[in-house]
């Protein structure tokens, strides 16, 4: 391939080579001084043009001050767990271990104790404090087995947790426990660990072989507590975290503190500050960006992000994202601090306006898709009312989707090729004094609800793929604005995918950290 | 204290604004994929901040932005598999050196405000093409099945916008400073 191909195909995409055409880049350019100078003129200026027309990097001073924030917050966090560290430090000076007068008589004592004790050492005390209390149980949700030995069995509101305890969480299932110290650890549905008293240095010992835990730990002494997973050590010093375990990797998200995190395998730990994450694979640890959603993004058809303030609706044609927005109606308004939709009586629609019809490249995400996935977080204002949460093409004819309030209960339908007057589903009541996350997806034959990643609803009435025709997306009321729904929306994520189990639980997750609503 | 933290923010606040069309293209022109530029470029702006005041006197800013920018580039590349580790440091260190040899129009100046204007001459079809590869971000090969054309034959006129860009801005800047 020609030096000029070459150049063509790098300008277009960075990523495009293969590392044998990068190997002839190079040496081309380093034989020809003048190409190299024109194809980094060709950057610059892609660079300069995307600048001005990418609709995603046209806020790039306020992205500046969004990360000086951030690493403002940071610094603040770190000084404080200095402190601490350093108040800790004190701590030892202050009371050192007292020197040994006389070293012979020590001697003396330390080997009449030693035989003394031996037998204990060696039979008594393992039994002893392997049957010793580490915790009690504070919360039980659903199915979940505790073994100690051979013994298996269902544990009790305040039933003690032994040392070396084995505890299975089913799916769907939950187990809270607390330390003596206030250290609550609660173990997610498909989780299967250990809990310990380490030997070596007596610190609260967590061992996850698979799951998710989430922990808020009280200030610890000496080494702290620790997380082991098949990938990665977790030592905590007293903070908020979550550990979720797969096969393959382990994953950090910390909502306060800092914690170190260590590959099984050695090499430079890493400090996880507050809002962080990493991400231990079988053989590097990764640091990145708590996000929501975190799972499927890819096949996010519309957003509305509070975290980052980003209303978007994918293109289907390019696969890129648009910015758009929900345009108030009535007594709508969006609530600049939370970012939240405040819906009083009014409603948004999603932008219908040239040249970009938001509405239209909505449509467009679904025309062929046989799934579906919904993630709402919503507060609703009173406990009883009638109204349409969301709607998509609610206008006179049976609506593509129906999200709404009837009385105490909520109810969602979805209209498909089998089912042009799909039938209501019955979600339950939803809670009108905090915010639910609503997760609803649905692929043909098998619509599952979850509140608050944990499942409440399954249904095989629906079949068949999606029918849908061309309608705005609205939120509060139908496409004319009618049957107005009273409360507040965060967010709001459409995917044309079906989320699997885990990836509503992690989307869950990850919106409640980033929320501030990651305690136990 | 506070009129000198104030007058170091506005300081910091008027660095950024008027640096960060060059830092951003100097990033892309050491190679740096599309997607990631800005995100070198921040942590360039959260290096400034953290330095802000150790900034040698006589160095010129966005010299000294510059310098760290190379530094976060080549952090950038050293995450990547080792052969491709060494051929992107490569082409930094060619790029370097093209920069250092080439004129300096574009590196100083009101460049955006000279790109809004070259643009604004641009033909209308070329003009259309621009926003379906930077605005819509569309790839060339999607270009090319909506124009009935083939992606090489896209990529090749995208080539030549941006040249006949980076003459007229080179022009409009040399006008611009000159005497």
């Amino acid at each position: 391939m020609s030096l000029e191909s070459l150049i063509e195909r790098f300008v277009d995409d960075r990523e495009q080579l293969a590392p044998e055409e990068l190997d002839a880049l190079v040496e081309g350019l380093r034989a020809d001084p003048a190409r190299a100078a024109e194809l980094r003129e060709q950057l610059v200026i892609d660079d300069l043009v995307a600048q001005k027309l990418a609709v995603d990097r046209r806020n790039f001073l306020a992205q500046v001050e969004q990360r000086i924030a951030d690493f403002q917050r940071t610094q603040a966090e770190i000084d404080d767990q200095v402190s601490d560290l350093r108040a800790l430090a004190e701590a030892e000076i202050q009371h050192p271990p007292r020197p040994v007068a006389d070293a012979r008589w020590a001697w003396y004592s330390l080997a009449i104790s030693a035989v003394l004790l031996i037998g204990a050492f060696l039979i008594v005390p393992r039994v002893l404090s392997s049957r010793r209390a580490v915790a009690k149980v504070i919360g039980i949700e659903g199915e979940v087995r505790v073994g100690w030995g051979e013994g298996v069995s269902q544990p009790v509101m305040g039933g003690a947790v032994l040392n070396h305890s084995y505890i299975n969480v089913h799916e769907g299932s939950s187990l809270a426990v607390q330390y003596a110290d206030g250290t609550q650890v609660r173990l997610n549905g498909g989780t299967q660990a250990n809990l310990e008293e380490a030997e070596d240095s007596g610190g609260k010992l967590v061992r996850v072989s698979k799951g998710e835990v989430a922990a808020t730990v009280a200030p610890q002494p000496g080494a702290g507590m620790r997380f082991l997973t098949p990938h990665a050590v977790a030592t905590v010093l007293g903070t908020a975290l979550r550990i979720t375990v797969d096969d393959h990797s382990t994953t950090l998200d910390v909502t306060q503190g800092t914690v170190q995190f260590d590959h099984r395998d050695g090499g430079k730990p890493v400090l996880v500050e507050k809002n962080g994450s990493c991400v231990a694979s079988e053989d590097e640890l990764k640091l990145r960006e708590l996000r929501w959603p975190d799972e499927q993004r890819e096949a996010l058809a519309f957003l509305f992000n509070p975290f980052v303030r980003q209303t978007f609706v994918r293109n289907a044609e390019s696969g890129n994202p648009r910015e758009t927005e929900l345009v108030p109606r009535d007594a709508a308004i969006l609530d600049d601090f939370h970012h939240a939709l405040d819906l009083a009586g009014g409603s948004f629609v999603l932008s219908t306006e040239p040249p970009d019809n938001a509405a239209a490249l909505l449509f467009e995400q679904f025309r062929e898709s046989a799934d579906f996935s919904l993630e709402i977080v919503l507060q609703p204002a009173a406990g009883s009312q009638q109204g349409k949460v969301l709607t998509l093409a609610d206008s006179g004819a049976a609506a593509n989707v129906v999200l709404a309030q009837d009385g105490e209960e909520f109810i969602f339908a979805i209209k498909t090729e089998q089912q042009p007057t799909p039938p209501a589903l019955r979600l339950g009541k939803i809670a009108s004094d905090r915010p639910t996350h609503l997760t609803i997806t649905y692929q043909s034959g098998e619509l599952i609800a979850y509140c608050d990643g944990v499942e409440t609803v399954r249904s095989r009435e629906v079949t068949g793929k999606l029918a849908w025709h061309p309608g705005p997306l609205a939120v509060g009321g139908d496409a004319g604005g009618q049957s107005p729904w009273r409360g507040t929306v965060e967010g709001i994520a459409l995917f044309k995918t079906r989320l699997a189990p885990s990836d509503v639980a992690r989307n869950v997750r990850s919106y409640r950290v980033l929320a501030g609503r990651a305690g136990l | 204290m506070g009129e000198a933290a104030a007058q170091g923010e506005l300081d910091f606040d008027t660095i950024v604004r008027e640096t960060q069309p060059h830092i951003r293209a100097y990033i892309a022109g050491m190679g740096v994929p599309r997607h990631d530029v800005d995100d070198v470029a921040q942590d360039v702006y959260v290096e400034l901040y953290r330095f802000f005041d150790r900034i040698p006197p006589d160095v010129p800013p966005k010299q000294w932005l510059k310098g760290i920018a190379r530094n976060l580039c080549l952090n950038y590349f050293r995450r990547t598999s080792r052969r491709s580790r060494l051929q992107r440091e490569a082409l930094v260190e060619i790029f370097l050196r093209a920069e250092q040899e080439g004129p300096p129009a574009m590196a100083e100046g009101p460049v955006r405000r000279a790109l809004d204007g070259c643009y604004e001459k641009l033909p209308a079809e070329s003009r259309r093409l621009l926003a379906l590869r930077y605005e819509q971000e569309l790839p060339s090969q999607t270009i090319a099945q909506r124009l009935n054309s083939s992606a090489e034959a896209i990529r090749v006129a995208l080539f030549r916008i941006r040249a006949s860009l980076k003459n007229c801005i080179t022009k409009n800047m040399a006008g611009e400073t000159g005497p």
